[in-house]
């Protein structure tokens, strides 16, 4: 920590809470954690933190985060509270990606150098790096929205809750973040037809 | 205003479907979520033990058929996760090496509704408690300028409701289990920790002792599929392929299945 002060979540139920009350938050908070766990890795993977040691270690960040912030979470707002950090800690291992502070080095996410055929294609792993690297050309709040629609099956009116949009702001997201995951997806056809030798 | 038809229910084209399914097993281990929640301190008994159904299942990995879970596995577990909550984040937090103090992003509200009194401004260097975790984001001790502005509440106009928590069921702490587990999760974060760094001898090394010290382990599937890990990483194909093919012919649809083919390159169970 660099000592400087910066301010933080601030939320209105701040007065010291009675023991028993914090309890209660933190056990709500921990219930929250324990139910949105496979939701807040899926979420991290997805959104571009990576190699997949490298989520184990995000999401461990994440929920350090949200315990040491916990008295500041509206009750029922817990999960979205989740969210919000796993976006915060995402941002930051995207930012030190790009500034190649954290290695992105890991065969099994790499694109692809040779084309797959029919039957590789099919293979989890490598529709992953493929799904991945379609991702990953695209800016987080735009990634953010198809995720969580497309892979999270969240309405948007959900996915507005979540991330304190307006709805017609969500709508919009998705609407553009579907027409770059399309275009990327056609290109990436468009590259595996013509290695593959296909006109 | 209707949501628009899902690319993977149809809306999409047979490629982007299959882009987009790829991600469906994708999921945390059971170590790395025992480990998070561990974070929760004493709170995180509650949680822990609202997993254990999940935690038995996976044990149960090559140990006893899925069929054959019964309430004392997972009252085990149950048990096993209280006491490990009651052990508390810092037993956990030092099983894992490279001590670092990791800057803590900053969270700015900016309520997009009345509050009914200003908050008060908190800095971070009151509650920024040094963390010893090992992350390679932390190695730079970055500060995260990034600004979250969280979902204003929907009753901001009231005090927040608080409810009182539900009363913990009466247990006797298991603090011999717990010690186990915490010694396996240990134990096994090397095996990880040798894995991530690319160095498999290492891990199989750490897995060998592993099942030395634990005839009898509760992270069986966890270390099995490190093991398979480690054998991919260092080449020895045919070894993880064996191993993984016991693990499918004995539970072909068992919760760590899809992960199992997904680390030998096998193609998804149809």
């Amino acid at each position: 920590m660099s000592g400087k002060a910066v301010t933080v979540l601030a939320c209105p139920a701040v007065e010291p809470a009675a023991p028993s009350l914090e309890r209660a938050g933190q056990d709500r908070l921990a219930e929250a954690a324990a139910e949105s766990f496979q939701f807040i890795w899926r979420c991290l993977r997805r959104l571009g933190v990576k190699p997949e040691a490298a989520v184990d270690d995000a999401i461990q960040q994440v929920f350090e985060i949200a315990a040491r912030k916990r008295e500041q979470i509206w009750p029922g707002h817990e999960r979205a509270f989740l969210f919000k950090v796993a976006l915060l800690v995402a941002t930051e291992w995207r930012r030190n990606q790009r500034r190649g502070e954290v290695s992105i080095e890991d065969a099994g996410q790499a694109i692809p150098e040779s084309v797959p055929n029919v039957e590789e294609l099919l293979d989890q792993r490598r529709r992953r790096a493929l799904l991945d690297a379609v991702l990953d050309g695209m800016s987080l709040k735009l990634r953010t929205v198809l995720v969580l629609y497309e892979l999270e099956e969240r309405s948007t009116a959900e996915i507005a809750e979540l991330l304190g949009l307006p709805a017609g702001t969500v709508a919009s997201r998705l609407r553009r973040a579907r027409a770059q995951f399309q275009a990327r997806a056609e290109r990436l056809n468009a590259r595996l037809s013509t290695e593959r030798g296909e006109p | 205003m209707t949501d628009p038809r899902r690319l993977l229910a149809g809306g999409g084209t047979e490629l982007e479907r299959s882009l987009l399914s790829s991600a469906a097993s994708d999921r945390g281990s059971e170590l790395v979520r025992q480990r998070a929640l561990a974070a929760f301190g004493g709170a995180g008994a509650t949680a822990l033990a609202t997993g254990a159904a999940e935690a038995a299942r996976d044990a149960a990995l090559e140990a006893v058929p899925a069929t054959k879970l019964g309430a004392s596995v997972i009252g085990k577990w149950a048990g096993i996760a209280i006491a490990l909550g009651v052990a508390g984040a810092g037993v956990l937090m030092a099983t894992r090496s490279e001590p670092v103090r990791r800057a803590e992003p900053a969270l700015h509200a900016s309520p997009s509704t009345p509050r009914p009194a200003a908050p008060p401004k908190v800095t971070a260097a009151s509650s920024a408690a040094p963390t010893s975790i090992p992350n390679q984001l932390a190695a730079k001790g970055t500060s995260a300028p990034a600004t979250v502005n969280p979902t204003p509440p929907r009753a901001a106009k009231t005090a927040p409701r608080v409810e009182v928590p539900r009363a913990a069921p009466p247990t006797t702490a298991e603090p011999e289990a717990a010690g186990s587990l915490l010694a396996e999760v240990a134990a096994l974060d090397r095996a990880r920790r040798a894995l991530a760094r690319g160095d498999s001898t290492a891990a199989l090394s750490a897995l060998a002792r592993h099942a030395a010290e634990f005839p009898k382990p509760a992270l069986r599937p966890e270390a099995t599929l490190l093991r398979i890990q480690a054998l991919m990483q260092r080449g020895d194909t045919a070894a993880a392929r064996e191993l993984a093919d016991r693990i499918l012919a004995r539970q072909p649809k068992g919760p760590y299945a899809e992960r199992v083919r997904s680390l030998i390159g096998a193609s998804p169970r149809r």
